[in-house]
């Protein structure tokens, strides 16, 4: 039992007062702060978009509030906040958003699988009903969110994930150029741990292994046939990448601590020179440009492995797609300002704060200009692009993609048991969620 | 002349808060749990979502890490004991230790997972270290390595809370009575017979206390460590119950599978909580 | 014992130099102090993230919650520890279980909850989150404490003619200091190191609690592990401050809230 001298118990009271005090300032504060944000002048329409982008394309954030600002000189009587969300509560935050019919006037999503499934709870209206027909036609990658023949979400820019080599690295162990075939792979990884490098760096939090299955099909119905259980993803079509990366590891291609480090860490080594080869986003290669010269930096699709009729198909996605949600009261308005994030000034404006290509065609490619970034550009922009992850439902895509490819590469498995775990999650998901499943195996992507 | 106010009056506020956010979340829960739809308003009262998810083996495996994870208390409670009662012996900077050891405690768990995940990568600074004083046949991948993966996690948790456990038993031993122990020595008992028929029963409460907090840790609190570090993997290696429900809820959409998996979870934990108040209710004073 | 000191303390060091590093030497040299230390980090912390905004709102979170926590717990503890009334027990048995139940399990609920009241990205709701969370071990805390405070001392006061108000003031809350305060350490610390309910909650820049602001440092592809280090150890300054100079009183708390 503690006894207190009263003096210092006076004392600790007016100390609790004050803090009682600062409290009830601090919650008056906070109320009077909402009020005023909360309250709106009938006359001015205010919009709140939610947004992400700059973690995909460093330079984003700036690039939209110069753009906000410029809109709104344009437009007095619009107001547009600008709420950046953070990755790791992209979809849970939007999710509650939905689930309450509140939130914000634009929202957005990853492309298709994330897109859809708001689409399907009603939460997106349709973009083709709000914007001409003509103005669409120019925007790129829109067949990433169309269902139901109607456009659902606006593309914003397109990012793809090439194949990354240090060419000087390369040829230290006497490998003369990139390799563009599987075999080449192998061979390539050989000579460089004969000479001590690690020939591929990756980590094991991006689950892109799956995207190597595109090679092996021959049209985007394939993947949602074994989705919703018409085919199965331990059929030879859909399994025979994973025997891609098994070579690979078995081949020791990549960094011994692949299954321990997340990507950003293992991309440390390639950016310090020390590892061969890898895979990355627009925006990795950006910064690697900046640690390691353009002169040693070689981009290209990825090597072939699979025969099917999209092997030659490009792994770029637009990433983030902005839409106009069904509970905006201002949708027009939202609308028009989703326009004007597309017009030629604004696009360049886009790709001289990002390095990233705009997904329009109005956007003047002279604007690109060195040979790297024309490569980049052409890969992203000429042939077919596929993210072939967009295409799964998210449950199957966390739990059959991903523990596949920790199975993997990690050693634990071979290509045959990673498959399983694919089929054993589609499976799952299908008798779980009939709902969802009859959603999905009415979606017909083009091509 | 008593102005006396009702107790029902002094406690309302705290019930008002208790109220908004516990219980009616909970009976919200609970309702989308047996039905479905977007808010869990759609059709009639049905148990399929249960149904599901019990037979779900990705659940299944979720209940059986938590559970590993109990093991983890004994483990922290000895460590808190023990170093408490070294520090308890008057080693010289007793102090200074003691508020080292509860630094880990004040770290917010996300810095604590990233700062770990550096640490125990295969090439991180455990292994390094590991290398330098030829223990290297003891380097592994541990959060990478699905067998290892959890109990890497464990020691991650236990790390944090465990000064807690020291400073928590630290301050009931410097409360006992000294004479006891003296007492005791002269009779010539030895330092472990002290401990055990002397200081241990008197520190029974405290200590189950902690031990009701580190249950709750192991079974509801784990979401943070395993967000920060794993997020579940490898390959479901370190995958618990409360992300069964947080995928649920916000990346597949589920909300009836999501509040199913969370009401189970709180059915568990009340289960054992119950048990153990039922034990402590005695000490708690209550007359 | 030495040995368990260098093992804890080994991470916060890790942090530490770190931060001090720029990216470049980290990527040749992770282990060993910097060999030219930097405050760079720290510079495009402050410059690139709104840090002092959020700092400001994490502190408004932190003392309201936490001053309004402490206040409603006492209140309600009082008579729970004293009173002979129905309900009693099973209030205070509720208050056990209630320390169990995992916040991520009641996100949803309370977020369509306060967006029907039009309480979105408001602190209000946030504060108000965070008091109930913070109730069930406030109450249990105190509760144990003012059970073992002797009857005879407020007796005095009642023949007194005092209220229970004012017995509560003058007599149980003065010798009520060392448990107060733990549960201020303990619950401040909590609310400032909380992310979940901040994120959800609070998506309008202007709200942006600290722990919530770094998860921005921290990109889906690009990460820069020096500036995110920078990050956590500003994060966990005060923080240390708080425990440093709150230690004395604290541990007595400790002792008398838990330790009979």
């Amino acid at each position: 039992m503690q006894q207190n001298r009263p003096r210092r118990s006076v004392r600790r009271a007016g100390a609790a007062g004050a803090i009682v005090l600062l409290a009830v300032l601090a919650l008056v504060t906070a109320v009077f702060g909402v009020g005023a944000s909360a309250a709106t002048r009938a006359s001015k329409v205010n919009l709140t978009m939610w947004w992400w982008a700059e973690s995909d394309a460093p330079g984003a954030n700036k690039w939209l509030d110069a753009a906000v600002k410029s809109y709104e000189a344009k437009n007095p009587n619009i107001s547009v906040k600008v709420v950046e969300q953070s990755t790791d509560t992209f979809i849970a935050t939007f999710q509650s958003a939905a689930a309450a019919k509140s939130g914000p006037d634009i929202g957005a999503q990853w492309a298709t699988g994330p897109v859809l499934t708001q689409v399907w709870g009603g939460a997106i209206k349709a973009i083709s009903d709000l914007v001409p027909k003509s103005e669409i036609a120019h925007w790129r990658n829109t067949s990433e969110n169309t269902y139901g023949g109607k456009l659902w979400a606006m593309p914003l820019y397109l990012i793809g994930v090439p194949w990354v080599s240090n060419t000087a690295v390369l040829k230290t162990a006497g490998v003369a150029a990139p390799p563009t075939t599987w075999p080449q792979v192998i061979s390539a990884c050989k000579a460089l741990r004969a000479k001590g490098i690690t020939p591929f760096a990756f980590g094991n939090d991006l689950f892109w292994s799956t995207q190597l299955m595109t090679q092996s099909l021959d049209s985007l119905s394939d993947v949602i046939s074994a989705d919703t259980g018409r085919a199965k993803f331990t059929d030879k079509k859909y399994a025979e990448f994973e025997g891609a990366w098994k070579q690979m590891v078995d081949a020791k291609c990549f960094n011994d601590d692949v299954s321990s480090v997340n990507a950003s860490k293992a991309w440390e080594a390639f950016a310090a020179g020390k590892a061969a080869m890898t895979i990355g986003t627009d925006g990795n290669v950006k910064q690697w440009v900046k640690d390691l010269g353009a002169s040693k930096l070689s981009v290209s699709k990825w090597p072939i492995f699979g025969h099917g009729k999209l092997n030659k198909v490009y792994d770029a996605t637009q990433s983030t797609s902005y839409f106009v949600t069904s509970w905006s009261k201002h949708q027009k308005e939202a609308a028009s300002f989703l326009m004007f994030l597309h017009s030629t000034p604004e696009l360049n404006g886009w790709y001289k704060a990002t390095g990233i290509p705009p997904a329009d065609e109005r956007f003047n490619t002279a604007k690109v200009t060195s040979a790297l970034d024309k490569k980049l550009f052409a890969l992203n922009t000429t042939g077919q692009q596929i993210w072939l992850q967009n295409f799964f439902p998210p449950q199957v895509d966390l739990n059959g993609n991903a523990p596949a490819q920790q199975l993997v590469l990690g050693g634990q498995g071979d290509g045959a048991a990673a498959a399983a775990i694919r089929d054993r999650a589609a499976k799952r998901w299908q008798t779980q969620k009939p709902g969802e499943l009859k959603n999905w195996q009415n979606f017909k992507p083009s091509s | 002349m008593q102005r006396r106010l009702h107790p029902y009056v002094l406690i309302a506020p705290a019930a008002a808060f208790l109220g908004v956010v516990f219980i009616y979340s909970l009976v919200r829960l609970a309702f989308v749990s047996v039905h479905t739809g977007d808010n869990g308003t759609d059709g009639a009262v049905q148990l399929t979502a249960y149904r599901s998810i019990l037979g779900d083996p990705i659940f299944q495996g979720a209940v059986k890490h938590n559970l590993l994870l109990l093991l983890s208390v004994p483990v922290v409670t000895v460590l808190a004991l023990s170093i408490a009662f070294v520090l308890h012996e008057s080693i010289y900077g007793w102090r200074v230790y003691r508020t080292v050891v509860f630094l880990p405690y004040m770290l917010a768990i996300p810095v604590l997972g990233t700062t770990f995940v550096y640490l125990l990568s295969l090439n991180g600074a455990l292994n390094h270290g590991l290398d330098a004083v030829g223990l290297g046949v003891l380097r592994n991948d541990w959060l990478g390595d699905p067998s290892l993966a959890l109990g890497s996690i464990a020691s991650i948790i236990v790390y944090h809370e465990l000064g807690f456990g020291v400073v928590l038993f630290l301050a009931r031993l410097l409360s006992l009575p000294e004479e006891v122990d003296q007492a005791a020595r002269i009779d010539g008992c030895t330092w472990w017979q002290m401990r055990r028929r002397i200081t241990l029963p008197q520190m029974r409460s405290v200590i189950l206390t902690f031990v009701t907090l580190e249950v709750t840790t192991m079974l509801s609190w784990v979401f943070a460590y395993i967000y920060s570090t794993t997020k579940g993997g490898p390959n479901f290696a370190t995958y618990v119950l409360e992300f069964y429900v947080y995928d649920n809820a916000f990346a597949f959409r589920s909300p009836s599978f999501a509040a199913s998996a969370a009401i189970l979870l709180l059915l568990a934990t009340t289960v054992l909580i119950v048990l153990q108040v039922r034990r402590t209710r005695v000490e708690i004073n209550l007359e | 014992m030495a040995a368990v000191g260098v093992l804890t303390l080994y991470p916060l060091y890790f942090i530490v130099i770190t931060a001090l590093k720029s990216r470049k030497e980290y990527l040749t040299n992770q282990f060993l102090p910097p060999s030219h230390p930097t405050l760079a980090n720290f510079h495009q912390a402050f410059h690139d993230g709104d840090l002092l905004r959020w700092i400001a709102n994490s502190v408004i979170l932190t003392v309201a919650s936490v001053a309004i926590a402490a206040l409603v717990s006492a209140l309600a503890a009082y008579p729970l520890a004293r009173g002979h009334f129905p309900g009693r027990l099973p209030f205070v048995g509720l208050n056990v279980v209630l320390m169990v139940v995992p916040p991520v399990v009641l996100i949803v609920p309370l977020f369509l909850f306060f967006v029907n009241l039009g309480l979105v990205n408001s602190r209000l709701a946030v504060v108000i989150i965070y008091v109930g969370l913070l109730l069930p071990f406030s109450i249990y805390l105190l509760v144990n404490f003012f059970a073992t405070i002797p009857r005879s001392l407020e007796e005095a006061a009642r023949i007194d003619g005092a209220s229970d108000l004012r017995t509560l003031r003058s007599v149980i809350m003065p010798l009520s200091g060392p448990a107060i305060i733990t549960v201020v350490v303990v619950n401040a610390v909590w609310v400032w190191n909380e992310l979940l309910v901040a994120l959800v909650f609070l998506q309008d820049d202007n709200a942006r609690t600290l722990t919530a602001g770094l998860t921005f440092f921290h990109g889906r592809f690009i990460a820069n592990e020096p500036l995110v280090m920078t990050g956590a150890l500003i994060a966990t300054v005060p923080m240390l401050l708080l425990y440093i100079a709150g230690q004395r009183f604290f541990i007595r708390g400790l002792t008398a809230g838990f330790g009979k």
